[in-house]
């Protein structure tokens, strides 16, 4: 159950943040409009790489503590979630299959890892405040 | 509540009698209180043996596949796995903050926020424990906070 909650919280985060990078892509090239399978699209990839979220951080090895083990699992994640949207961004037609087309997504995979990273982090830092609270009551008894 | 102390006779042993009408949450957790406060674990360290108690150990880890019960400066090997300290620990403040650690909630100074979703313990004796975001809501409820 925890887990399922984890995920529907990453997709929230995620979905959000293709729809934001959506907007501004479309803003930039000027397109009104949106295409039906464009919708079905952005949840769709929202949920796999929420998947593929969660499933990174239950086998991230907690005991590595060092800086660039970090930075090495965040890459991976990153160029894991990169050929997701890839695949999907061909199948959807969002980009072509060639070198533009996937530095664009990787680009935009960017931007929407930026955004949930900082999301997870705010949503971290008020359970760390909540949880320091709670440990600044126990102590004071 | 009236509480009574008395000395018992010479001889006798120390004891404690609850008189109550029934067994409600609060005497529940008198209880186990009084239980926890026996509750003893057996560590070693160098072919020496000490009866440890929950409150003076910092953390457990594991480490493959040996437990080791880290205390304020001295670290001893513990016998049990990892899952049966939990189960037998689950009325104190011992609580499962990873795969691999069991931490002594009253000795966290602080939480911090990481990166990778993943919040850091430190200890009040400096040294820094990784919690897994999965065991946040159970660390939640044990310092009372309630799920929202």
């Amino acid at each position: 159950m925890k887990y399922i909650s984890e995920i529907i919280k990453f997709f929230t985060y995620i979905t959000t943040g293709i729809v934001i990078v959506f907007i501004v892509i479309l803003l930039l090239n000027g397109d009104a409009g949106i295409y039906l399978q464009t919708l079905i699209g952005i949840p769709c990839c929202g949920l796999i790489t929420a998947v593929v979220t969660v499933l990174a951080i239950i086998f991230y090895p907690t005991e590595t503590r060092s800086k660039a083990a970090v930075i090495g699992w965040m890459t991976l994640h990153y160029l894991v979630l990169c050929g997701i949207m890839c695949v999907f961004g061909c199948l959807f037609g969002w980009i072509g299959f060639n070198i533009q087309g996937i530095l664009h997504m990787a680009v935009s995979t960017a931007a929407v890892y930026a955004f949930t990273y900082t999301v997870a982090y705010l949503s971290s830092k008020n359970d760390a405040d909540e949880l320091n609270r709670a440990l600044k009551n126990k102590h004071s008894k | 509540m009236k509480i009574i102390i008395e000395t018992p006779k010479d001889g006798e042993e120390d004891e404690i009698i609850i008189r109550c009408q029934e067994l409600d949450e609060d005497v529940m957790h008198l209880i186990h209180l009084l239980k926890a406060d026996k509750l003893r674990i057996t560590g070693y360290q160098e072919g020496a043996m000490k009866q440890l108690s929950p409150k003076e150990i910092f953390y457990f880890e594991s480490v493959d596949n040996k437990v080791f019960a880290y205390c304020e400066k001295e670290v001893f090997e513990v016998k049990e796995k990892l899952y049966e300290i939990e189960e037998r620990c689950q009325r104190t403040d011992l609580q499962r903050i990873s795969k691999s650690v069991i931490v002594n909630v009253s000795q966290i100074e602080r939480v911090s926020p990481m990166i990778g979703s993943r919040l850091q313990a430190t200890m009040k004796n400096g040294e820094k424990l990784v919690i897994s975001r999965q065991y946040v809501p159970e660390l939640k409820r044990k310092l009372g906070i309630a799920e929202r």
